[in-house]
């Protein structure tokens, strides 16, 4: 399907404060054709989109589109030329409709002084029918769940006639079913000649859209290809430069009490009747569709919600808990699903935001906070948790995805909780940080802490929990021995009618 | 690095800070015209004296507008909070000096100035912390309160009547050479940068101002570390309406109307981020000196008042605009040195 070459990239570099984000990095884009730029965080990923887009001015190398070469090129000709990105927040503007938010930057592309209000909306049903995608047009996108600002971006991108859309890991706050018509759509823009980008580090979903595949690492092209000619394990060697082995999760030492026992516990409009037993040693998962309730069932074992009904007991004694403190206190531990909003202070020290939920533990015998001791703890954990950084004094947004979320980690095992619960521990991750930390909490388990993973991620729930709850419409939906469940079989039960939450 | 103890490492910390490097060599430069300029008459023992009886209270007070600005906040009622400290303290004194004798008059109505400061800065906190209002909407309208409820004790007219033992607070010189201001301000400068860096209450204040949803997810208090802020900042407003009482042994609602906006410029001069979450008293410090000297050295010149506002205004822009490009300049030396080194 793929045509001639529509843009050409040769011997790119750049370097930011002394860093080569890229080094005599060489790309070749075809018209029609759908490529996977994929590669650890850090890798030079963004980078390379930035550039792509005129937004970075390479410090050597040439941009040739159409044959042309552009020594200037700036983020007001890669639009003229068609090159538009989707960014991992899509820019778009909540407060507006679907038909402004699609029509309105094409309108001004056409240099009008005065909108055509009624054109607008003609527009944006033209754009919505290219991509065969049926939405309310006076709709307001902060209304929408996300698949749909998502959708939305791509039309405004195609009304300003787009030759090549890049979009930057597109698929991470997607539903199976989601992902689904969102490759039907690259699909369509496929055919009609429309070259498509795609960042994902997700090894499924690159293997389900991509035809060609490039592989960037420390910010050099290692290997680049047709799909067919990686196997998964080519695929992780070269993105990782390491073999990751993964084999599944079994339990070593159960305990024979339950640890954590929660009965009934309701929040109304949220979830309602939840019971299940968690033991000492035990990973248990728990997986349901965006909205099913998962999320709010953690915060609320966490205490940043109340529940109304119900209890929960840890250790065989019912919990009192008035505030989150108290729950930190307690022992419980929840490693929240967000770690650049909720999880990480981002601009502040690596040492500041490991003690940041225990800090009234590091005082010295003045009451003074104990420096040298914070420093050293911090220190201990970088080593303990392999986190790459020179320095536990440098700002978390120093670090990558992957070390930001081990930052996360090592705060909250500074609490040392008896019960760890991890929502959604990896998304945005790259394989070898992912690898890390499943391996941390499986030795957590066996020195005797219950783990909670909350995911949607099913493999990742398969391989690295022992037992696994499902929930649907904030209701108990089943539980299962994940040795005994497979991938496909699992994501028929989510899928089943009725299985598509509520709120998004 | 670890085994660097107290003050070396304090300082260190300081120097490690480019901008508070900076900071140090505006004053220094500002300082040195001023001595170019005025001479004899600017390096003297008297001008020393009198600016360090004139800057404490705009000091003090911008440190209670630094503490709701590292909550990403603002304190606009820091001037109302001191004005009106100073006349229920003034008002007590005269009344009760008399009958309970001039000293326990003085003394109670110090500790009155500090309740009703920590009073008004309650009230901002419950407003911004319980109630949810922003900050910059709940302390516009306190700063109004207070300044009525001023203006309604005392009918719009200065308190005066007060003995001239209460001067001891604002005007003394301690061993006829320091004086009492400048020590008051040494004391809030010493205790709160060990509140700020070293205390619990400290770390959980920058964390708020950064990110409040991390905060409360770490089980930090956010609603108690805002209340307290503005305690702190409500009983600061207090200690500097004492000594503006003091100073001029008399209390009025409209004194110093143009403190807050001086009290901003000297925040942010001083390094305190808007936005929340960083800035460090010992650079709210050198911002005030930096201001100080100008004033005086442009006072002594008979330099025209609005001259003056007109030069606080441009070395704050000129101070933002050097930052910028100083930081620019070191990012593109070290991109240098780094393609040299490949």
């Amino acid at each position: 399907m793929a045509g001639k070459t529509l843009i050409k990239l040769d011997g790119i570099s750049i370097s930011f404060g002394g860093v080569h984000a890229l080094q005599n990095v060489d790309l070749e884009i075809l018209e029609g054709q759908t490529l996977c730029l994929a590669g650890e965080n850090g890798g030079g990923k963004s980078t390379l989109i930035k550039i792509i887009s005129g937004f970075y001015r390479p410090d050597h190398g040439t941009i040739e589109i159409d044959g042309k070469q552009y020594s200037h090129f700036t983020p007001k000709q890669a639009i003229d030329l068609g090159i538009q990105v989707i960014y991992q927040d899509f820019a778009i503007f909540p407060n507006l409709t679907v038909a402004e938010n699609i029509a309105l930057s094409a309108e001004r592309l056409d240099g009008r002084k005065l909108v055509n209000w009624k054109n607008v909306k003609k527009r944006a049903q033209e754009a919505l029918d290219m991509i065969n995608v049926k939405m309310d047009l006076d709709a307001i996108l902060a209304d929408l769940p996300v698949a749909s600002k998502q959708l939305v971006a791509i039309c405004r991108s195609l009304l300003q006639h787009a030759r090549l859309l890049i979009m930057d890991e597109p698929t991470t706050a997607l539903t199976k079913n989601e992902i689904n018509s969102l490759f039907k759509v690259v699909r369509d823009l496929q055919a009609k000649g429309i070259s498509v980008v795609f960042v994902s580090h997700k090894l499924e979903e690159v293997y389900e859209i991509a035809e060609q595949l490039v592989i960037l690492r420390n910010g050099k092209k290692v290997i680049e290809g047709p799909i067919k000619d990686f196997d998964r394990k080519k695929f992780i060697y070269h993105m990782t430069g390491r073999e990751i082995e993964s084999e599944t999760f079994t339990v070593k030492n159960i305990g024979s009490e339950p640890l954590l026992e929660v009965k009934g516990i309701g929040i109304k409009d949220l979830f309602a009747d939840i019971s299940f037993k968690l033991y000492a040693g035990e990973v248990l998962g728990i997986t349901g569709l965006l909205g099913s309730g998962r999320s709010e069932l953690a915060r609320a074992l966490f205490n940043l919600e109340k529940i109304d009904t119900g209890e929960v007991l840890l250790e065989g004694r019912k919990l009192d808990l008035k505030n989150v403190k108290d729950a930190i206190n307690a022992g419980i531990a929840y490693v929240p699903e967000d770690r650049l909003t909720e999880g990480l202070f981002m601009p502040q020290t690596i040492s500041r935001n490991m003690i940041s939920a225990v800090i009234e533990r590091n005082l010295n015998g003045l009451g003074l906070i104990d420096t040298p001791g914070v420093r050293a703890r911090s220190e201990d954990w970088v080593k303990e948790l392999k986190v790459k950084t020179p320095s536990t004094e440098l700002p978390v947004q120093a670090l990558s995805g992957g070390n930001q979320q081990k930052v996360v980690l090592a705060k909250w095992l500074a609490t040392k909780p008896k019960v760890l619960i991890l929502n959604s521990p990896t998304v945005g991750i790259d394989v070898g940080a992912k690898a890390d930390i499943y391996a941390y909490t499986r030795r957590l388990a066996e020195e005797g802490i219950g783990v909670i993973i909350i995911s949607d991620d099913l493999p990742e729930i398969l391989d690295n929990c022992n037992r696994a709850i499902i929930m649907k419409r904030g209701r108990l939906a089943g539980e299962f021995i994940t040795s005994e469940m497979t991938e496909s079989r699992l994501t028929d039960i989510l899928a089943e009618a009725g299985g598509e939450g509520g709120a998004a | 690095m670890s085994n660097e103890k107290g003050i070396v490492k304090y300082l260190k910390d300081i120097t490690e800070d480019a901008r508070m490097v900076r900071l140090f060599f505006i004053m220094v430069i500002a300082f040195v015209i001023m001595c170019v300029a005025n001479g004899n008459k600017f390096f003297s023992l008297s001008n020393f004296q009198s600016m360090a009886r004139t800057f404490p209270e705009v000091g003090i007070l911008a440190i209670a507008v630094s503490l709701a600005m590292l909550l990403g906040g603002i304190n606009l009622s820091v001037v109302g909070i001191a004005n009106l400290s100073g006349i229920f303290c003034c008002q007590f004194i005269i009344a009760t000096q008399e009958k309970i004798g001039m000293w326990p008059a003085i003394i109670i109505g110090l500790a009155i100035a500090m309740v009703v400061g920590a009073v008004c800065g309650l009230l901002n906190g419950f407003l911004i912390a319980y109630v949810g209002i922003p900050a910059m909407l709940a302390t516009l309208g306190t700063q109004e309160i207070f300044i009525g409820l001023g203006v309604g004790v005392t009918k719009g007219a200065a308190v005066f009547g007060t003995p001239s033992e209460f001067t001891f607070f604002g005007g003394a010189y301690i061993f006829g050479v320091i004086p009492m201001s400048l020590i008051l301000f040494v004391v809030v400068v010493v205790v709160f940068t060990i509140l700020l860096q070293r205390k619990q209450y400290g770390m959980e204040l920058y964390l708020v101002g950064t990110n409040p949803t991390a905060a409360r997810f770490s089980g930090i208090k956010n609603e108690l570390v805002i209340l307290k802020t503005h305690v702190f900042g409500g009983i600061l407003s207090a200690i500097a309406g004492i000594i503006i009482a003091s100073g001029t042994n008399s209390a009025k609602a409209s004194y110093g109307s143009s403190y807050v906006l001086r009290c901003l410029i000297v925040a942010i001069l001083g390094g305190i981020n808007p936005a929340g979450g960083f800035g460090k008293i010992t650079g709210v410090v050198m911002a005030v000196l930096t201001i100080q000297f100008l004033s005086s050295g442009f006072g002594i010149l008979r330099v025209d008042g609005y001259f003056q506002t007109f030069v606080w205004g441009a070395v704050l822009v000129g101070d933002m605009i050097l930052n910028y490009y100083l930081d620019k300049l070191a990012e593109n030396r070290k991109k240098k040195k780094a393609e040299k080194e490949a």
